[in-house]
C-alpha cells in the first residue's frame, strides 16, 4: 500500500525552482528521510505535501486523497511538525498541546490523556504548567514536535525534527520515532547523517530540487561510498608494494579483507603495531553524489 | 474549533501585558489626563471680560453681582477692541458684551413683559470645557437675575451652548473609540505575528477553514472589546459622565466600532508579512484619522477639505453618533445615517477580510 505519491511535483517561486520533478512512493508504515543541504527543496516538499502550498505542477496523493483537492481530508490524517519551532507563547504546554488537538476534534479527555503521555516521554512534564516563553530553547522544540503527534496522526511529515536538541534528548526522541516504525508513515527530513542512518527504511538525497539517490542506507553506503578502508600502522610499511597509499605514516589499504592483509603484510615483513577499519559513511556518500557538505 | 481557536487567543491577549496595557490602560489614562488637565473643576478661577455698552445702574448691579460668583473674575472694557486683543493674549478666556437698553429691558422684563435678552460671549476656542463652564454661569446667574424665566439668548461663538456641556461628556466617546481603536494593531499585530512565527501554517496542517481562522482571531478580540466598552464607560461614569441618548444606542455604536476596528485590523494583517510591518502601519494609520475624525477636538472649525476627508473615516461616523448620544441626548433618527454607514462599512470589511484570508490560505 502507498501511503505518499507525488508525480512529477515541481514548485517555482518567481522562477526558482525549488521542488524540480519530483517522484516519490512511499509505502505505508515506511520511514522515509529526505537528506539534503540547505536550500535543496525539502522544506518546500514538506509544505506541498501538507497542503500549505499548492504545486506549480504535479499530483500528489496522500493515502486515498488527492492533496489539492482534498486538503482537508489530507489535513486530517497528517500530522506536521515545522522546521522552525513553532508554539503559542503565552499558552502553557498542555494548552498547546489542547489547543492543536481541539483543532483535530479530539474530546478532553482523550487530549489530557494523550498529552500527559507525550509530555512524559519527552521529559517536558515537569515545566509544562509554565508559560511556554519561558522554556528553553530545546523544551520548546520537543513541544513544538509533539504538537504534531497529539492527535496520533497515520502519516508525519516531520521537518528537521530533532534540530537544536542535545544528543540525550535527540536519542529519546529517535526512540520515540522508532516505536512508530512499521506503524505510521513518517517522511523527515534532516541535517544529522546519523539521524538518517539509524531511522530510515529508504533515503532520497535530493539536492537543487531533485533526487539525485534514493535506497536504503545499507545499499546507498555499498553503491556510492569507497570500500571500506584498512588502515595499517607499524614499522616497514614504506616497503611495501602494490596499490596502497602511506597517509601520516600509515598504509591506508581500500580493501576490507583484514585476515588476507595481515597475512600478506608478516610476508612482505612489516611489523604491524595496530590495525583498525573504517566504515564507509552516509557523509562520504553525501558528499560523493552531491559535491557537498551538509551543515550539522 | 472556533471556540478552541477563541480561547486561545483570548489567553494571548491576556497574558500579553503589553497588549491588555494598551487596550484597557491607555484611554483610562486619558480620560484621567484629560480630566485632570481641563476639568480642574470650581476651584480655579476664570478671568472673563465684560463691555458695559448700557452703562445703567442695572447693569453695574449685574456686573457687580455676576463678579460675587465665586470661581469668576471679571475685568472691565471699554471697547471690544481691548477685550479682544486680551482674549488671543490669553489673559482672559471670553468676554461678554451686555446690549444697549439692558437695563430697560430688563425692568420691562420685571414687569411682565415678553422681551429677549441678547449677551454676546466669545471665548477662545482652544479651551471649550472651561468657556462652557462660563456660559452655563452666565445662563444660570442670568436667569436668576431677571427673576422670571425670560427667553435669554446668549449669543456664543464659537460653540453655541444649546447643550448641556460637561467636561467628561464632551471626551469621553471619543476617547472610548480611540480605545477601541486599539484593536486595529491589536488584531492586526497578533494574526500576522502568527503568521510570522508560522503559527498560522501550523493551524492550517489541522482540518479548520478560514472562515473558522478568521471567527477564531474576530471572536476573542469582540470580546475584549466588550471588556474594553464596559471598562470605559465605568471609568466615565466615576468621573461624572452623563447620558443623554439611549445607553444601548450607545452600546451599539460602540460596538459596531469596534467590529469595524477588527476588520480593517484584519485587513491589514492579511496584506503584511510582517508584525513590524504591521504595527507601525496601524499607528500610522490611526493617529491622522483619529484627529481628522473629531475624536480629541471637535471638527465643527476645519477646513471643508478636512472635513470632507474626515467623511471618508468609519471613526467620524462613530465619534459623531456616539457625541450625539452622549451629549445631547439624539434620537435614533438623529444618527440613522451614521448607523447605516457603520453597518455597511462593517459588511463590507468583513466580507474583503474573509476574501483575503482565503487567499492567505493556500499559497
Ligand atoms: N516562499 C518562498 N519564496 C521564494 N523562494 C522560496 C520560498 N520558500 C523557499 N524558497 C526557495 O526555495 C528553495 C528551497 O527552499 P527549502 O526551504 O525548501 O529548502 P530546504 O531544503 O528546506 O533547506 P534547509 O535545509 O535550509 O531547511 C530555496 O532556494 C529557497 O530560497
Ligand atoms: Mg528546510
Amino acid at each position: 500500500m502507498i501511503a505518499i505519491e507525488t508525480h512529477g511535483l515541481t514548485k517555482e517561486f518567481n522562477g526558482l525552482i525549488a521542488v524540480d520533478n519530483l517522484n516519490l512512493k512511499i509505502k505505508k508504515g515506511e520511514l522515509f528521510s529526505l537528506l539534503g543541504p540547505n536550500g535543496a527543496g525539502k522544506t518546500t516538499t514538506i509544505k506541498m505535501l501538507s497542503c500549505l502550498l499548492n504545486p506549480t505542477h504535479g499530483k500528489i496523493r496522500i493515502l486515498e486523497y488527492d492533496a489539492v483537492e482534498q486538503p482537508y481530508e489530507v489535513k486530517k490524517v497528517i500530522g506536521v511538525s515545522p522546521q522552525e519551532t513553532v508554539i503559542s507563547e503565552f499558552l502553557n504546554s498542555w494548552e498547546n498541546l489542547e489547543l492543536i488537538g481541539r483543532l483535530h476534534r479530539m474530546d478532553k479527555k482523550t487530549i489530557k490523556e494523550r498529552s500527559k503521555e507525550l509530555l512524559e516521554t519527552l521529559g517536558l512534564m515537569e515545566r509544562a504548567k509554565d508559560p511556554v516563553h519561558k522554556l528553553s530553547g530545546g523544551m520548546k522544540r520537543r513541544l513544538s514536535l509533539i504538537m504534531a503527534l497529539i492527535h496520533d496522526p497515520a502519516i508525519l511529515f516531520l521537518d528537521e525534527p530533532t534540530l537544536g536538541l542535545d544528543p540525550q534528548s535527540r536519542r529519546a526522541i529517535w526512540e520515540y520515532i522508532r516505536k512508530f516504525k512499521g506503524e505510521k508513515t513518517i517522511l523527515l527530513t534532516t541535517h544529522y547523517m546519523e539521524e538518517a542512518d539509524q531511522l530510515s527504511d529508504r533515503i532520497g538525497i535530493i539536492d537543487e530540487g531533485r533526487i539525485v539517490a534514493l535506497d536504503t542506507p545499507e545499499r546507498l553506503k555499498e553503491r556510492y561510498s569507497k570500500k571500506k578502508v584498512v588502515l595499517v600502522e607499524g614499522e616497514n610499511i614504506e616497503n611495501v608494494k602494490g596499490k596502497y597509499t602511506i597517509d601520516n605514516n600509515r598504509l591506508v589499504i581500500e580493501d576490507g579483507d583484514i585476515k588476507g592483509i595481515v597475512e600478506r603484510l608478516s610476508k612482505e615483513g612489516v611489523i604491524i603495531k595496530s590495525i583498525k577499519t573504517e566504515e564507509p559513511t552516509l557523509e562520504e556518500v553525501f558528499i560523493e553524489i552531491t559535491g557537498k557538505e551538509l551543515r550539522e | 474549533m472556533i471556540l478552541a481557536l477563541t480561547s486561545r487567543n483570548i489567553k494571548e491577549i491576556f497574558r500579553n501585558r503589553m497588549r491588555i496595557g494598551f487596550l484597557l490602560g491607555m484611554p483610562i489614562a486619558f480620560m484621567l489626563i484629560f480630566n485632570v488637565a481641563f476639568g480642574s473643576s470650581g476651584e480655579e478661577i476664570i478671568n472673563v471680560g465684560i463691555i458695559d455698552l448700557d452703562n445703567s445702574e442695572i447693569s453695574a448691579t449685574y456686573i457687580e453681582n455676576l463678579g460675587n460668583i465665586s470661581g469668576i473674575n471679571i475685568i472691565s472694557y471699554d471697547n471690544e477692541e481691548n477685550a479682544l486683543k486680551d482674549l488671543k493674549d490669553g489673559n482672559i478666556l471670553a468676554y461678554m458684551t451686555i446690549p444697549e437698553h439692558f437695563g430697560e429691558n430688563m425692568m420691562l422684563i420685571w414687569n411682565n413683559s415678553n422681551l429677549e435678552i441678547d449677551l454676546k460671549i466669545k471665548y477662545d476656542e482652544t479651551l471649550p470645557n472651561t468657556a462652557s463652564k462660563f456660559i452655563s454661569i452666565v445662563t444660570s446667574y442670568t436667569l436668576q437675575f431677571s427673576r422670571v424665566s425670560i427667553p435669554l439668548r446668549i449669543d456664543s461663538e464659537p460653540i453655541n451652548i444649546s447643550y448641556e456641556k460637561n467636561l467628561v461628556n464632551f471626551f469621553a466617546p471619543g476617547i472610548v473609540i480611540f480605545g477601541l481603536m486599539v484593536l486595529i494593531p491589536t488584531a492586526g499585530g497578533m494574526i500576522t505575528h502568527d503568521k510570522e512565527k508560522g503559527f498560522m501554517e501550523r493551524i492550517l496542517t489541522t482540518p479548520v477553514t478560514s472562515t473558522q481562522i478568521l471567527l477564531g482571531y474576530s471572536l476573542p478580540l469582540f470580546i475584549v472589546a466588550l471588556i474594553q466598552i464596559a471598562t470605559y464607560m465605568g471609568v466615565g461614569f466615576a468621573l461624572g459622565m452623563k447620558i443623554y441618548g439611549n445607553i444601548f444606542l450607545l452600546f451599539a455604536v460602540y460596538i459596531l466600532t469596534a467590529l469595524w476596528c477588527i476588520g480593517i485590523g484584519m485587513i491589514i494583517s492579511a496584506w503584511a508579512k510582517r508584525e513590524d510591518q504591521a504595527e507601525p502601519f496601524s499607528w500610522i494609520f490611526m493617529i491622522p484619522v483619529a484627529m481628522l475624525s473629531g475624536l480629541w477636538f471637535p471638527l465643527e472649525n476645519m477646513h471643508p477639505v478636512v472635513k470632507a476627508i474626515a467623511n471618508l473615516f468609519p471613526s467620524t461616523y462613530s465619534v459623531n453618533a456616539a457625541r450625539a448620544l452622549v451629549l445631547k441626548g439624539s434620537e435614533f433618527s438623529a444618527i440613522s445615517n451614521s448607523i447605516y454607514i457603520l453597518i455597511v462599512t462593517t459588511v463590507i470589511l468583513f466580507l474583503v477580510g474573509i476574501f483575503l484570508f482565503k487567499k492567505l490560505v493556500v499559497k
